[in-house]
């Protein structure tokens, strides 16, 4: 059975995000660095761009959204290869039409995929053990960097530092607002 | 916030949720904690409604002790109450004790019939236990009798969504431009699922909204220009468009183009701006 | 027009206590009619009719920003011979007649009762005690056409218009200190009359008219004789302009030029 690993950045910023929505569901993207990936079969995700908390089901801004990103990517030596989402129903972390349309549309572009769900019942200020489960077929298990990953995801929660994290959405709203999310990045790497 | 802690400074920002309706639960139970809680005796005929309002919210964050505390107040003040006692379902729902809010619903249903808010409440239990078809069930027999009710059509519109049925979601959408027909959101949003429907007719009527989106924004709806870009592309590339459609969407794709490649240079100063012209290169016509 | 002089009598002895008498009576007023009040109870189907002929007149009147098959989808809910809610939902005839309805009765008699009657009331003893003199001046020009309203009791043809007797001065009070009842007795005060007024307005079209009946039928031939004209259909054009190059729209506000 294969495994992912998440770094701490990748990791916080997906919790961040479904906590910074909590009756919502929310997606983004994960991606690896593409050099790391060359003649490797082990995926890391180093960083998770937030999209969607609204109308997930509704595909002119996921264009929009996997456009950019793209061509964020390939400025900055990073690939597309995996895809998060965190349901709106407290206990299902079954993937629905939204996540499988998006990872067949990725896949078409991008080559391998990974689905990563989130378990909501794993969030909570304290947490032990990742939230994270992976839905692909081969059902990878789910590193973290570091021990103290779980630690620095729950330190953010307790910090509210959610109410930092700008989603594609919150982007969409108001353009200055940067989805990149470098004043997230410098909290989460402070924390550390 | 952190510089003005006053008492009625939150008590004002209090009624400013109220009165959007905004779903604020973790900043409404910080506020009480921090500020509101001590002083709530001081707002008047207000603390009551304050009280309602961080119960809610309370119970959003499943903060039960502090619901609890807010429900004993509001009991105490008004036994017997229609209203409390629909907060006191609302708890049961907070607990998942789904059987006894339905009871508790019922009850109140039956010596008031015209209660929406319970009545969505019971909907909102079917869409707790994700039971989506016969929530959307209710909800459209709901809507039979309570046909003016935008919340519910809007709700209605999502639950079509998440089950691909985009024609209905339109439908539901509809309802809201009869009640909003100068506001700029309903027209994108009904632009998003038409496009999402796809095909080269709804392709065309999003863009018409689309427009008419940008149009009412005074081009400040980013969703709806990229919208109104991304049909242009789509309709100027598409086989079945003659050359003086071809010809049209070029030129109204381009200038929303411009639009939103202006909109990102006064954003951001005059950073760098290539991550948005090769999206756009890529969107439009080559 | 020379300046007046007032007697400083007037501030502490007129001016001042209709403020305070103003003020005072809006309290009362909010606690009395809270006290005599009763809850509106309203039946399920009147809900519904009225929420029907709410929806059929949005349709008229914002139709077109909807597709064509949208309009006639609902156009043929409405007022389809066979299955059209105009055509469907029977109601028995309810007689209008307000005096034979004895809830519509009280209502009318409880609200004359806390506004109007105590507005009058005070406002001509006010009037009556407060006669034969100017109390205030507004801040603004007025023309001649607001002498005989705003100074009662005054026959000076050459004063001012500005100047003002002190019933208006009550009535200014009346409408001027919806924001204090707000500060002191918190939102949705009974006090605000100007707030009250405009609900009355709405009173009518929020509650059922009575005969559900003719209501529908008028509904129906007003909707049977609406016709679709798309408001959409130049929507691209009236974004660009016909022929107007990029740079020259008057539509978007930011273009740099």
């Amino acid at each position: 059975m294969s495994e992912v690993e998440f770094s701490t950045r990748a990791y916080c910023k997906v919790i961040l995000h479904a906590a910074k929505y909590p009756h919502e569901a929310v997606n983004g993207i994960l991606v690896s660095k593409a050099k790391d990936l060359e003649g490797s079969n082990d995926v890391v995700f180093v960083d998770a761009i937030p999209l969607f908390h609204m109308a997930l089901g509704l595909t002119p801004m996921t264009e929009v959204a996997l456009e950019q990103i793209e061509s964020y990517c390939s400025s900055n030596g990073l690939k597309i290869t995996g895809y998060y989402q965190a349901n709106e129903h407290y206990k299902n972390t079954n993937p629905n039409f939204v996540a499988n349309r998006i990872c067949e549309k990725i896949s078409e572009r991008f080559g391998q995929v990974h689905l990563a769900m989130v378990d909501n019942r794993r969030l909570s200020l304290d947490m032990a053990s990742s939230a994270i489960v992976m839905k692909n077929r081969d059902k990878a298990s789910v590193a973290l960097e570091s021990d103290s990953t779980c630690v620095a995801a729950s330190c953010l929660l307790q910090n509210r530092a959610y109410r930092l994290l700008v989603d594609f959405d919150n982007h969409l709203d108001n353009v200055s607002a940067d989805w990149r999310n470098p004043e997230l990045n410098q909290e989460i790497d402070a924390v550390l | 916030m952190r510089s003005c802690t006053s008492d009625r400074y939150v008590a004002e920002r209090y009624r400013r949720w109220r009165e959007d309706n905004s779903r604020n639960s973790d900043l409404i139970v910080q506020l009480w904690e921090e500020v509101l809680c001590a002083k709530v005796d001081k707002l008047g005929d207000e603390k009551w409604m304050v009280l309602e309002q961080v119960a809610v919210a309370a119970l959003d964050l499943h903060k039960m002790t502090v619901a609890e505390d807010c429900l004993v107040m509001l009991s105490k003040q008004f036994p017997g109450s229609q209203r409390v006692r629909k907060l006191k379902a609302l708890r049961l729902e907070a607990l998942e004790r789904y059987e006894d809010a339905n009871d508790v619903y019922d009850a109140i249903l039956r010596k008031d019939e015209t209660n929406t808010v319970v009545r969505k409440r019971k909907i909102a239990i079917l869409k707790s236990l994700g039971k989506t078809s016969e929530a959307i069930r209710e909800l459209v027999e709901y809507l039979k009798k309570f046909m003016s009710d935008t919340e519910a059509w809007m709700e209605l519109s999502d639950l079509y969504i998440s089950e691909q049925d985009y024609a209905k979601a339109a439908y539901c959408m509809e309802e809201l431009l009869l009640h909003n027909p100068h506001h700029h959101l309903y027209f994108q949003k009904y632009a998003d699922i038409k496009y999402t429907q796809g095909g080269f007719d709804n392709v065309e009527v999003a863009r018409s909204y689309y427009s008419r989106a940008v149009k009412l924004s005074s081009a400040n709806n980013m969703r709806a220009l990229y919208g109104l870009l991304l049909c242009c592309s789509q309709i100027a590339n598409s086989p079945k468009a003659q050359a003086q459609k071809k010809k049209e969407n070029t030129k109204i794709g381009q200038w929303a183009a411009q639009c939103i490649s202006d909109k990102y240079r006064e954003a951001s100063g005059s950073e760098d701006n290539q991550p948005v012209e090769q999206l756009l290169g890529a969107l439009t016509l080559s | 027009m020379a300046e007046l002089l007032l007697d400083p009598d007037i501030r502490i002895w007129v001016f001042l206590p209709i403020v305070v008498l103003t003020f005072l009576i809006g309290i009362v007023r909010h606690y009395l009619s809270i006290l005599i009040s009763s809850p509106k109870k309203i039946e399920l189907q009147q809900m519904q009719d009225s929420q029907a002929l709410i929806r059929a007149r949005l349709l008229r009147e914002n139709g077109k920003y909807l597709p064509q098959q949208g309009f006639a989808m609902r156009k043929h809910f409405f007022n389809n011979e066979d299955v059209g809610f105009f055509k469907t939902q029977k109601r028995a005839p309810v007689a209008q007649n307000p005096m034979t309805d004895p809830n519509m009765m009280t209502e009318m008699l409880k609200g004359n009762l806390t506004n109007v009657l105590p507005m009058i009331l005070i406002g001509g003893w006010i009037n009556w005690t407060f006669s034969g003199f100017v109390t205030t001046k507004v801040p603004f020009p007025l023309t001649l056409r607001f002498k005989p309203m705003l100074q009662r009791g005054i026959e000076l043809l050459s004063l001012d218009a500005a100047w003002v007797s002190s019933a208006s001065w009550y009535f200014l009070n009346v409408f001027g200190l919806r924001s204090i009842y707000a500060l002191v007795l918190g939102e949705n005060n009974a006090a605000d009359q100007a707030r009250l007024m405009a609900e009355q307005m709405q009173g009518p079209a929020a509650a059922m008219p009575q005969d559900p009946k003719a209501a529908f039928k008028a509904e129906w031939e007003a909707l049977e004789v609406c016709e679709h004209r798309w408001a959409l259909r130049h929507a691209e054009t009236e974004l660009l302009g016909p022929g107007l190059t990029q740079g020259e729209t008057i539509y978007h506000q930011n273009m740099v030029s």
